[in-house]
């Protein structure tokens, strides 16, 4: 596979994913067009993996997740127009308000329970491929999900209690 | 349920994705761009690793920087040379003459013609070699008897091939490049304590110093498989230095490299391969994209009641051959015992 091949068929698939792991437009741009640099640079390297776009999703989840060499992530969160979150289309607007509580509390989880959940709940990933993303164990793995789902119940039962519903 | 709600969240936001069209010309002008940085700034990480001496010209080429060369650096012939080359790695233990110093380092360095990778194949230093005149003797010895030409013969009749060029480099060289470079992060599998200095280096990545690297380097009857084992420690101290010479702002600072240009105990035999040409081979490999290749353990034999090493018959005769048809990609996937693990 050529890179100009790679790019036409998957570049919306990995747009598409990096909004799932960042949680807005701007950020997501950021991390794909930072990954894909790298990958066009590089492609010899990536079109050597077995299944390219997974190593590409890979990089993109080692960037997310990285503090410490996240330079990119730096500059976002510098960035004087930082996180202009993009109107999601709405019917209701208040049930779009209840059903996008779920997205915030997301965007408050840590970088490595997220991305568990956006390979499990969004890739479809069985738990042994989430490990080997994450570069963790699969109880590890196991762990990140259990703990994301209990803080997204929580979050939504205080909701309802609250009375908003 | 929750997570019902969560696959809803998450397949409603599909719809933020960033436009493809912009996000798209946005990555080709990035790419663009610090492609044309690297041409300028970026050096070749394996050129250092390749060997210390092939790199320091290298440096010097492609930072553009006015400092006396030791070899002269015609800029005569720049084409690259095509097809797979092959430069001999000699590294000496034991200072000054080469009556006293021994090889205990030997390794071939493979570019293929694709210029996608290098290998570094090492060579064990009690492998039994015929040398003439002398007989039956240990390869390592062929160096202080017969210098750089009987070495690189030594390895011709071993391997079959002929090495393009050879490097010789002394354990002081080594200790002063690391120290000149701040340091170099090598990774061990098992945890080792120095015989000769009691030093523990841990399992795991850190950065060595000088001192360190020549201790580490010299450590082989600690170590289970011996001269083997020590060889893919001398492979992973080339990867540290692979990837660290990949650091631009090191080797952009001309103090470090006109450090580098200085040090002495490196000697080049390049006969008649252009240094930039050779230059532009190795700048095409990066650091992940070397390959450590060595007999996993002994193969004993007794000539004439000294014991030596050899070849193992049954795999280093392909080894040779796919080093000589420019197969090693195929070699390496089939026998995964002899690839360095990182």
């Amino acid at each position: 596979m050529t890179y100009e091949e790679f790019v036409n068929s998957r570049l919306g698939a990995l747009a598409r994913y990096a909004v799932m792991l960042t949680g807005d437009q701007h950020t997501a741009q950021d991390l794909v067009q930072e990954t894909m640099v790298r990958v066009q640079l590089n492609w010899r390297r990536v079109a050597r993996a077995d299944v390219p776009e997974r190593y590409v999703k890979r990089m993109m989840i080692n960037q997310y997740t990285d503090w410490r060499r996240g330079s990119w992530l730096r500059r976002v969160f510098l960035r004087p127009d930082a996180d202009q979150a993009v109107a999601v289309p709405v019917d209701h607007a208040q049930r779009t308000a209840d059903r996008d509580q779920i997205w915030s509390v997301l965007a408050t989880l840590p970088r490595q329970q997220r991305a568990a959940l956006v390979l499990r709940y969004y890739e479809d990933l069985p738990d042994v491929e989430i490990a080997e993303m994450l570069g963790c164990t699969v109880g590890t793995a196991r762990g990140y999900i259990s703990k994301a789902l209990t803080r997204l119940r929580e979050s939504a039962e205080r909701l309802s209690l609250g009375g908003v519903r | 349920m929750i997570e019902d709600e969560l696959r809803e969240a998450f397949a409603r936001h599909e719809a933020q994705a960033p436009p493809l069209d912009p996000l798209r010309r946005a990555i080709d002008g990035l790419a663009a761009r610090r492609r044309r940085r690297r041409t300028v700034t970026r050096t070749g990480a394996a050129a250092v690793a390749v060997a210390l001496a092939l790199a320091l010209p290298v440096q010097l080429w492609r930072g553009g920087l006015e400092v006396p060369l030791p070899l002269g650096v015609g800029a005569s012939t720049t084409a690259a040379p095509s097809g797979p080359l092959n430069l001999l790695l000699l590294g000496l233990d034991g200072s000054g003459s080469v009556r006293n110093a021994r090889t205990d380092t030997i390794m071939l360095v493979h570019l293929p013609a694709d210029g996608s990778q290098a290998y570094l194949v090492s060579i064990e230093r009690d492998l039994a070699t015929d040398m003439p005149g002398v007989g039956t003797t240990k390869i390592n010895g062929v160096y202080s008897r017969g210098g750089v030409e009987a070495a690189r013969d030594a390895v011709q009749r071993l391997t079959g091939i002929r090495a393009d060029a050879v490097a010789e480099v002394e354990f002081s060289a080594l200790r002063s490049v690391t120290d000149t470079l701040g340091g170099l992060p090598v990774c061990l599998p098992e945890p080792m304590r120095s015989q000769h200095t009691g030093a523990l280096f841990p399992a795991g990545c850190r950065d060595y110093t000088g001192d360190q690297v020549q201790d580490l380097m010299r450590q082989r009857k600690i170590l289970l498989h011996g001269g083997y084992d020590r060889d893919r420690v001398g492979q992973r101290v080339l990867l540290g230095l692979a990837k660290k010479a990949g650091d631009r702002s090191l080797l952009s600072d001309f103090w470090v490299v006109s450090q580098l240009a200085r040090t002495p105990g490196i000697t080049l035999h390049t006969g008649d391969l252009s240094l930039l040409g050779l230059a532009m081979r190795l700048d095409r490999v990066e650091a992940a994209d070397i390959v450590g290749i060595s007999q996993p353990t002994f193969y004993v034999t007794k000539i004439d009641g000294v014991f030596y090493e050899q070849l193992d018959p049954a795999v280093a005769p392909g080894l040779f051959r796919a080093l000589r048809d420019d197969t090693m990609s195929a070699f390496a996937q089939a026998h995964p015992a002899w690839v360095l693990q990182e």
